[in-house]
This record gives C-alpha cells, structure tokens and sequence, in this order.
C-alpha cells in the first residue's frame, strides 16, 4: 500500500501531466507498460539507497586494492616522481593518449581544446539531427546504417590514435615498432616539415601573399564542395535534414574526415600546416 | 617505406576496429531482437 506522502505525490504528478500538452502528445505517440502505479517504486529513495551502497563499496575495494594490494599484485608502478628527471617520453593517462597523438598533427590550440569541444559538441547535437522516426528509444545498425558506421568511424578513429600513442611511441615520442630496441634513440625525422604555402610557391610559382590566399581558398572550398556534393548526389538526404540540419550534420562530418585527411597530408608529404592565419594555424 | 606501413596500419587498425564494433552492433541488436 502506498503512503499518504506517495499518493500525494503521484497525484501532483498526474495533474502535471494532464495540464501539459507535450506530455499528452508524447502519450498519444509513445508506447507504455502495462503496469499499474502501485507495482513501481520511487528511484528516491528505494533505489538510490541501494546505489549509494553500490558507491560506497568500490570505494573501499578501490582504495584497499590500490593502497595494500598493488605492491603484491605486483602492479607496474614506477619510481617516485622527480623534479630534476623528465620521464622520456612523457605518456599521459592512456584514456589521453588518443589527443596527444594529435599533438603530433595539430597545434596544442586545435588538438586540445578546439576538436574536443567540436567532438563533445557533435555527439550532443546527434538526437537533435536525427529525423529518423524509426527505433525511438533504441538505435539500431539495421535502421541508421549510415548513421552508425559514420560514429563507428569517429569512435575507431579515437581508438587508434590511443592505440598508437600506448603501444608505438617510443623516445622523443618517434614511432617505434614492438620489435625494434626501444632503448636506442632515433633520429630526429629524416624530411623538414613544410607549410601548404610554401608547396605552392614553391611548386605553382604564385607570390607568398597569394599562395598564403590559396591556402584559404582550398580551406574553404574543401568545406564547400563536400557540403555541396551530398546537397547535389543525394537530394533526398538534404530533403529529409533540411538546411540547417544538413549544415550542421556535414560541417562535423567534414571536420571529423578532415583529421585524418590532415594526418595524411602530415605523414605522406610532410605538411607542417594546411592553412596559416595570423590568429591560428591548423 | 616506413610511411607506407605506419600508414597501412592506421588505416587497416581503424577498419579493424570499426569492424569489432560493427559486429557487436548487430550482435546486440540480434539479442533484442529475439526478446
């Protein structure tokens, strides 16, 4: 039986419901349990009480684990921190390793602030993009093929830079391969980085100023031509976003394919940057 | 050469992990199919 303070409250929460006109859409368009109130529970306090109970327990075997059992598990600690000593190389936490990989690719502004903030940006803007009425409340491979395999990407994309950073980033942070000696230093990398505008000079012949320009052109037209193309080959994509959710859908998915696209354009032609602003270089 | 297979592994460990990932998706979207 429920309490007067439970009753009171499911009353407040029918009137609630009733006065709302979202809500009544949301009850003519969503499926319900067949259950009655009296079968449910509050979450507060039935089941956060369990849950803090959950918390406090992997505190203890967290801290009891890592205060007096790492010595005997033998866990691979290292020695004590130093101020005069700089471990070669410096690894962050491996759940980091993935942005200081793209250290490597990007200036620290782009690689560490401007593409995590894109990311997290991108990953909520995801339900509000979704025009797809299919699967609500489960999101499905058979329903959001493309949808799935453009995250699938993103998400693998993550994962092997963390992979490349644990596993094959050796001293001064040079690729190393598992079986070459990771004790011996390599030489500094054989070419000399180069800007995109200095090809250009170099190999079209136009004035620094004018190359620098074409730099921006290529910029922004790598932008305009892959927002166009999908916008001309796959009308009814565009139909069924509209324009300010296609822009905003194509704008992260360009700025997603174009990491790796600069990785590439960094490892095969030695390109230091793509385009050079006084105010950031990418 | 050492480009070419930094740049194989990059590519072939993405398509490899894309491909776990894509076959736990069906995976579990068989399971809760089946419920």
């Amino acid at each position: 039986m429920a309490t007067e303070h439970e009753e009171r409250g499911s009353h407040f929460l029918e009137k609630e419901l009733n006065s709302s006109r979202f809500m009544e859409k949301v009850k003519e368009t969503t499926l319900r349990v067949q259950k009655e109130p009296e079968d449910l529970a509050f979450v507060w306090p039935h089941l956060v009480y369990i849950e803090f109970i959950c918390l406090l327990l992997t505190a203890v075997i967290l801290v009891v684990l890592s205060m007096g059992l790492s010595p005997s598990l033998n866990a691979p600690l290292e020695e004590m921190a130093s101020p005069d000593t700089t471990p070669n190389p410096m690894k962050a936490p491996w759940y980091f390793l993935g942005l200081q990989e793209l250290l490597v690719f990007f200036d620290p502004w782009i690689a560490g602030v401007v593409l995590p903030v894109l990311i997290i940006m991108g990953l909520m803007a995801i339900p509000y993009i979704d025009p797809n009425p299919k699967g609500k409340g489960y999101y499905t491979f058979s329903e959001r093929r493309i949808a799935v395999l453009t995250f699938l990407f993103g998400l693998a994309l993550w994962y092997i830079l963390i992979v490349v950073g644990v596993w094959l980033r050796g001293l001064d942070w040079q690729w190393y391969w598992p079986w070459e000696d990771w004790t011996v230093h390599k030489p500094p990398g054989g070419a000399q980085l180069v800007d995109l505008e200095v090809l250009i000079q170099k190999y079209v012949g136009l004035a620094p100023i004018l190359s620098n320009l074409a730099t921006y052109a290529i910029m922004a037209g790598y932008y305009v031509v892959g927002i166009s193309v999908p916008f001309l080959l796959f009308r009814k994509f565009y139909k069924s976003l509209g324009f300010i959710r296609y822009s905003i859908t194509m704008f992260f998915f360009l700025t997603m394919m174009g990491v790796p696209l600069k990785i590439f354009l960094r490892l095969v032609f030695d390109i230091k940057y793509v385009l050079v602003t006084p105010w950031f270089k990418i | 050469m050492e480009k070419l297979w930094i740049g194989l592994f990059m590519v072939g460990g993405t398509l490899l992990i894309m491909g776990i990932f894509l076959v736990l998706t069906i995976l579990l979207e068989k399971h809760f199919k089946k419920r």
